[in-house]
Order: structure tokens, then C-alpha cells, then sequence
């Protein structure tokens, strides 16, 4: 299984305040896929609006393959000016 | 100055040639967005709200399509109904629906200045002349502005679609409260158990423009089979065609985005206003519109960074240590949904460590226009509110300013409040500069003081595509889709050059519309030369592989035997040791050795880091009149590697000045009917060369080792600290703490005498 965290505001948002979860994915794309079944609505802004991480390094390539042993973390896009 | 430190040395990189759209933008020569003009084109106007808070019951449009010389006029009815849809906007997103309302309303005003409707006609003067015929049927509404009264439970609830988001459960009504969010860590009760000191105050800063000296313009041509060209000046000209294409139901690939050269943007041309509406007018009489906005209709229709009011607690060991922190801040949303709140609540403490914390943020509608990204969206105004709590308790300790700041710094691999560890940061490095600095230490006279505070954005990375082609001549040809903002022509010549050891001057830059290269974002937070920056340099690694290859088939040998070197191939195969072939000859031989060189590197970079920055303000106040003056001044940041570093001290010194003017002057004065009083320079101060001294800056190079030069963001760092800086100084200038900027004369004057 693979850990996720997940962070505000996407927790009460989507998540019922739920902070963590474990989700079977083999990737990122998979991943979202799957926070998009237990957070509706999650997986259609996901792309717009969430930055992942795996095992602390910020991933822009969802293609990344995923393991038992991977954590992902959720957090809100910053906008910069 | 520069702080000294070990950085590897290259040719290029790290000297200051002369920009490459220098000599165009001096003699006047560069075409901005109101420069620019097409054959056959009509002049466009639009026709602004009154009122802060309206419904409108019906347009009456006949006098003014009656008028000679009118072509066209749209209102509201003229968009596509949408469907809610979350787009991104640069690195942030909006609702599809809210964009498209906001460039022109439909069946509510929420702001003063709000679009209703736009006339494209023969001249300038004659649009104009049919706006004032246009009849436009109000209901006027209660309308507010307070944040506050925003929230209270009998304010005018502006959008009745609306229900606070990231609250648990969703809440049953809808309210103007658009967003909260909330990050905490350890036991806040715990963490202020252990404080030997306690500052606990609310703080209030005002809503700023960013103040682009370029107004929005742009020129539309709307064609009969559906194709559209558009012609602006904006932070990202792709992102003007997905908007557009998006609000007006429009394929992206019918439209073409011309990006013309920009006056300014600080985040505020990050979205659309006008594009669409001269779109559609063009569509309707098939001839390309120009429209552009006066300084009045900027200030009063384009998005300023949200005033806000925060209340913060924040407590510490007698030794200096911070234990607790707890903010609660709240965010002018404007009329539409905003994007600050998290990156308030993110960038707050993210420059120190504070073992027990919360931080509280809110996105409050109002009737004001929607706020839009300026510089490091929703950190200066919080980071002030700690950077000024901080200061107090380095009072309340009798310790030095930086030696409290330095007990807690952030450091490499400490835990950001994601759980994400820190790379290679240098906020230490920055504080150890500017205690360092004859700054911090130069004596003081009557009525000075000195401030200090420090701040920090994430930076970002994002999509970008760059080619990389070699002319016959071999001469060097680079394309990005990223404007030139801050001089990221010269920085792209500069790492193409070093990368492919020729000559800087052999280095040309183009930026390219949306139809002649693959996607870039935006150029905005501080990503450009990061991302755009490693598509540029890989793509020129290419092209020396490239090169290396074409001299090992002239050769005869292997490419592995082939070195490249000051810009030339090297044989270093047995029997061939020695022999060589220029950029030029290669270039020059191309078409018979493979084809023409070229190489487009499209990509999307993680890696970005976050930068820190440190001010010192010094100001002489005039106790008799409360004015402020601005003595001295240092901006000390981690920049990462300075690839062309007289670019990085401007950004440094112009945020610094625009942070000055948050500060000390800028604010947006509403009358009682909810109406803009200070549409313009002469009432909306912002600094000028004189009111400033010259701003020293001091770049620690601490470089980024996931970027082939060590590149940071550098863009947005440099308006966080200022305010707290300047607000410190002033306050301990005037021996009481002043909590509301901007600290106006008046302001000071009362504070001063309340004091006595």
C-alpha cells in the first residue's frame, strides 16, 4: 500500500478531513485516479491545482512508479506572481 | 557587493553583457501592447460599472449601434455560457466562469469599474461617444468592502454559488468566506507554556497594485472561418490562448497569440481581461480591435494584491527560541475566488523553525476587483506581520535582530510544514551577510533607526519548450515561448553561449508566438530562467552532441573521440590528434553531413528551490509631521547562481522599491458608494527615484545543484521582507509599535502623538 498525505485545504475539501490514507497505485496517474475515488472531485482539479511528492522529492512526471514502500504527499499548488 | 563564497567559474555565466533588446527599447523602437497597430483596424472601448454592487436589469445598446462609425458592441448576452471549470491559470487556477465574467459581467456588477459592455469603432473618440449611449438599467445592491463586514452574517452576499471551501462539512449557505485553510503542527497550548515572552498584536495592510507602468492592450483579428490572431504584451501568451480559447468555446489551435514586449507585468498580466471582448467584437465586424485600458480602468478593473487583516500570537524561550506561533489571516478575495489563502498560509513560518504551530487562512469576497498575483502572492503580508512580532521580541530580549533570526532559521534538511525536507537553502548565509555588512553596524543620527526583516517564496519550475538551431554561419539561434520580463533574453544567450562555448554576441533570442513553438507557462513565479532556462541548456547540450557527431563522420572516427572546446570540434583519435572543425564549418556543412541542426527540448523541471532574502531599512522620521524618509537601504537574497547578475540586483532593488511602497504610501481608497477615489499616479503614491535611496544588494550564490548552472528564483523573494523592514524601522524610530501599513504621515503622526 502505498502512504498518502494529504494536505489543506485538499482535507476537508475532498478528503473529510482525512489527513492520511493508504491507496494501491502504480503510479502517480494511478494514484490520483484512486484519491479520486475516495475524495470526489479530487482527480479533476488534481492536475491544476496539486503538486505531488514522492518520498520527499516534488515529481512533475506521473509516470513515476510507485512501491509499498512510497509515500506520497499532496500539496496545493502555490501560484507565484 | 557580492558575499563571498566558492561557486565554480565559467566563461559566461556570471558577467554582465549588454542586453540584447537594449538598443530597441532605448531608441523607442520595441513594440508594446498599445504600439502595436494592424491595417484596417477599429479602436475599441469598453463601458465600466459605476457602481460597487449592482444587478443589471437590462442593456439597452440602439443609440450607440446608430452612431456612425460603430462596427460593433458586445455585452454579457455575446459570451458563451459555461460550465464551472477549474483552468489553470500560470501556476495557479480559476473557475473558467468567474474569468470569463469578470472580463465582461452578466446580470451582476461586483465591483466598480466591472465591464458591462464594448464598443469597437472608426476612431477612439467616436467608441468613447457611443459608450455614453449606451443605457444600462441598474438595481444598485448593498455592497462591501471590509473584510470583516464581509464576513459579518447580514453582509450582502456576493455570489449565492459560493460555500466556503476546505471546511468540514461543507457549509449549508453560501457566504462571502470563499476559502479556509489551515496548517498546524505540534500543541500550540504546549508550545506558549514554554514562552518566556509572548507578542501578541493584530496587524492590517491595505490592498496595492502592482503597478505595471504598461497598461493592458491588445489587438484582436477574428477571421471569417473562426482563426483568430491576437497580438499583446503579457506574462504568458500561451496562457492567453488557452483563457481565450476556453471563455470564448474557441479550438487553441485557431488562435494565434503574438506576444509583443511588456511593460511590467509583477503577476498582475498573468490573466485576461481584454482578449476575449476584442475577440468577440472583432468576430462581429470582421476587422482586428484594439483595446486598451486608460490608468484609471487598470486600477480600477485590473486584479491588485488583496489587502489583509491578520492576528497573531507568537512566543519565545528567554533564550530566543521561538515555541509557538498562531496566525489567523484574512485575505480581500475580491469579487471572484482567490489564490492566496494557502500561499499565505504556507510561506508564513517557512523561514523558521517553530516547533508548535497554526496558521489560519481566509479568502474573503468582497466588492473590489478580483485580486490577482502580485510577486510572491500572499507572503508579504503575513511575513510582515512575523518579521514585526519577531522584532519586538528581540526587544522584549535585549537581543540582536539577526542573532533571533539566525537561533531559528531554516536550514538544509530541515522539515517544511508540507513534510517536504529543505534543499539547499541559504537563509543562514543571508543573515550571516547582512550581521556582516557595514550596514547593520554604520551609527545612526537623530530620528533614525534601522530595521531588519527577512522572508521567502517557494519558486517554482513548470512546463517550458526551447530550440536551439545553428544559422549556415553557425552563428546561434534560440527560441523560447517565455516573455521577456527581466531580461530572460540575455540569461538564455548566456547559458546557450556557455553550454556551447561560443560567443555571447553569436547568441541570438527570439521569443515566439504560440503557433511556431511547442508550450512554455507563463514567466512568472520566478520560473523562467530556472525552467526555461534548462530546456535552453539542454537543448544546446544537444547540439554540441550534435556537432560532436557531425566532426566524428567528417572525421571518420568515433564521437567518442571528439572533444568540444571554445567552440570548436577536436580530434582526438590516433593519426587525427588535433584536427579541427569550427561551429561555423560545421554549420556551414550541415546540410551535407545530416540535415540542419536544430534541436527543440521540451520539458517540465521539479528541482526548483525556495529563496530567502534579509533587508536592512533605515529611516529618518520627522516627528512634527510624521513623514518618513528612506536613508538607507540593503537587499541581501540567496539567488541561486546570478546568471547575468546586473538583472538579478534590478529584480532585487525593484521589489525592494515596490515593497517601500507598500509599505509607506500605497493603498486603494474607496468613497462611501464603493467607488475607487484614486484611480491614478498622482493619488495612488507610489515611490519615486527620488523618495529612495540608492538600494545596495548583496546576491549569496548558493547554487541550486539541480539546475546545470545552479539557477534559484530570484523575481519574488524581493518584495516579502520590505514591509516588515520598513514597518521595524519606523517603529522603533518612533518608539511604538505601528501595526498598520502603510505608514502613511498621518498615520505616524497620531501614533506618535498618541504615544506622548
Amino acid at each position: 500500500m502505498v502512504r498518502v498525505v494529504i494536505m489543506p485545504p485538499f482535507t476537508n475539501e475532498f478528503f473529510g478531513g482525512k489527513d492520511r490514507l493508504e491507496i494501491e497505485a502504480a503510479n502517480l496517474f494511478g494514484a490520483v485516479r484512486e484519491l479520486g475515488e475516495l475524495g470526489p472531485g479530487f482527480s479533476e482539479v488534481a492536475e491544476v491545482r496539486a503538486t505531488l511528492a514522492v518520498d520527499g522529492v516534488i515529481t512533475a512526471d506521473w509516470s513515476t512508479p510507485l512501491n509499498a514502500a512510497s509515500e506520497v504527499i499532496v500539496l496545493p499548488r502555490v501560484g507565484g506572481g | 557587493m557580492n558575499a563571498p563564497s566558492v561557486i565554480r567559474s565559467y566563461r559566461h555565466i556570471g558577467t554582465r553583457p549588454v542586453r540584447p533588446d537594449g538598443v530597441e527599447k532605448v531608441t523607442g523602437k520595441a513594440i508594446y501592447g498599445t504600439d502595436f497597430a494592424a491595417s484596417n483596424m477599429l479602436h475599441g472601448a469598453i463601458l465600466r460599472s459605476p457602481h460597487a454592487h449592482a444587478r443589471i436589469r437590462s442593456i439597452n445598446t440602439r443609440k450607440a449601434e446608430a452612431l456612425p462609425g460603430v462596427k460593433a458592441i458586445v455585452t454579457g448576452a455575446d459570451f458563451p455560457r459555461l460550465e464551472s471549470l477549474v483552468m489553470a491559470v500560470g501556476e495557479s487556477s480559476s473557475d473558467i466562469v468567474d474569468l470569463s465574467r469578470n472580463c465582461m459581467a452578466y446580470e451582476k456588477v461586483f465591483y466598480d469599474g466591472h465591464a458591462v459592455a464594448a464598443v469597437a469603432a472608426t476612431t477612439g473618440a467616436i467608441a468613447k461617444e457611443a459608450l455614453a449611449l449606451i443605457e444600462v438599467d441598474y438595481e444598485v445592491l448593498p455592497h462591501v468592502l471590509d473584510l470583516e463586514e464581509a464576513l459579518r452574517e447580514d453582509a450582502p452576499v456576493l455570489h449565492d454559488d459560493v460555500f466556503t471551501r476546505g471546511v468540514e462539512p461543507k457549509p449549508e449557505k453560501p457566504s462571502n468566506a470563499a476559502m479556509r485553510v489551515e496548517l498546524a503542527n505540534g500543541d500550540l497550548d504546549e508550545g506558549f507554556a514554554q514562552a518566556a515572552v509572548v507578542v501578541s498584536r493584530r496587524y492590517t495592510t491595505e490592498a496595492v497594485h502592482q503597478g505595471y507602468i504598461e497598461p493592458h492592450a491588445c489587438v484582436a483579428s477574428s477571421n471569417a472561418d473562426g482563426q483568430v490572431q491576437i497580438w499583446c504584451s503579457s506574462q504568458g501568451h500561451f496562457n492567453i490562448r488557452a483563457l481565450t480559447a476556453s471563455i470564448l468555446c474557441i479550438s487553441q489551435a485557431d488562435i494565434r497569440v503574438m506576444p509583443l514586449e511588456i511593460g511590467g507585468g509583477f503577476g498582475g498580466k498573468t490573466t485576461v481581461y481584454l482578449e476575449p471582448v476584442a475577440t468577440l467584437l472583432s468576430r462581429k465586424c470582421g476587422r482586428p480591435v484594439r483595446l486598451e485600458m486608460s490608468r484609471a480602468e487598470v486600477f480600477r478593473a485590473s486584479g491588485p494584491a488583496p489587502g489583509a487583516i491578520v492576528d497573531l500570537r507568537i512566543g519565545a524561550t528567554d533564550d530566543g527560541t521561538l515555541v509557538a506561533a498562531d496566525i489567523e489571516f484574512k485575505y480581500h478575495a475580491g469579487a471572484y475566488a482567490g489564490i492566496t489563502a494557502h500561499a499565505g498560509a504556507v510561506s508564513a513560518l517557512a523561514h523558521y523553525n517553530v516547533p508548535n504551530s497554526r496558521v489560519v487562512g481566509w479568502e474573503v469576497l468582497c466588492n473590489r476587483p478580483a485580486t490577482k498575483a502580485y510577486r510572491a502572492p500572499g507572503a508579504p503580508q503575513v511575513i510582515y506581520t512575523v518579521e514585526s512580532a519577531l522584532d519586538e521580541i528581540a526587544q522584549k530580549l535585549g537581543m540582536d535582530a539577526i542573532d533571533l533570526r539566525l537561533k531559528n532559521a531554516v536550514r538544509p534538511g530541515d522539515t517544511q510544514v508540507s513534510g517536504l525536507p529543505y534543499g539547499e537553502i541559504g537563509y543562514v548565509e543571508c543573515l550571516e551577510a547582512a550581521k556582516a555588512h557595514p550596514h547593520w553596524s554604520a551609527p545612526l543620527g537623530p530620528n533614525q533607526a534601522r530595521g531588519i526583516a527577512g522572508g521567502t517564496w517557494g519558486n517554482f519550475g513548470g512546463p517550458s519548450t526551447a530550440e536551439v538551431s545553428l544559422a549556415e554561419d553557425g552563428s546561434v539561434l534560440v527560441t523560447t515561448g517565455s516573455p521577456d520580463i527581466g531580461g530572460s533574453r540575455a540569461s538564455m544567450a548566456i547559458m546557450a553561449a556557455e553550454t556551447l562555448q561560443v560567443p555571447y554576441e553569436s547568441v541570438r533570442v527570439t521569443i515566439a508566438d504560440t503557433s511556431s513553438i511547442g508550450y512554455s507557462m507563463l514567466t512568472g513565479g520566478s520560473r523562467t530562467t530556472f525552467a526555461t532556462g534548462k530546456a535552453v541548456s539542454d537543448a544546446s547540450a544537444k547540439v554540441v552532441e550534435i556537432l560532436r557527431q557531425r566532426a566524428a563522420k567528417t572525421w571518420g572516427v568515433d564521437a567518442d573521440e571528439v572533444e568540444w572546446q571554445n567552440g570548436e570540434a577536436i580530434c582526438l583519435a590516433e593519426g587525427k590528434k588535433d584536427m579541427r572543425l569550427s561551429i561555423k564549418k560545421l554549420a556551414g556543412s550541415a546540410p551535407f553531413s545530416g540535415g540542419p541542426i536544430s534541436v527543440e527540448v521540451a520539458i517540465n523541471p521539479a528541482g526548483y528551490l525556495p529563496g530567502f532574502g534579509v533587508h536592512i531599512c533605515d529611516v529618518e522620521l520627522d516627528p512634527e509631521t510624521g513623514h518618513v524618509t528612506i536613508t538607507r537601504y540593503t537587499a541581501i537574497q540567496d539567488v541561486g547562481r546570478a546568471i547575468h547578475p546586473d538583472y538579478v540586483e534590478g529584480q532585487m532593488q525593484g521589489g525592494a522599491a515596490q515593497g517601500i511602497g507598500w509599505a509607506l504610501n500605497e493603498a486603494y481608497v474607496y468613497n462611501e458608494k464603493g467607488c475607487l477615489d484614486n484611480p491614478g499616479f498622482l493619488d495612488y503614491r507610489m515611490p519615486v527615484a527620488s523618495d529612495l535611496p540608492m538600494i545596495d544588494t548583496v546576491m549569496v550564490e548558493k547554487e541550486n545543484p539541480s539546475h546545470p548552472y545552479g539557477v534559484k528564483g530570484v523575481g519574488e523573494v524581493p518584495i516579502v521582507p520590505p514591509l516588515g523592514a520598513v514597518a521595524n524601522a519606523v517603529s522603533r524610530a518612533a518608539g511604538v509599535r505601528l501595526t498598520d501599513l502603510p505608514l502613511t504621515p498621518d498615520r505616524v503622526y497620531f501614533a506618535l502623538k498618541a504615544a506622548e
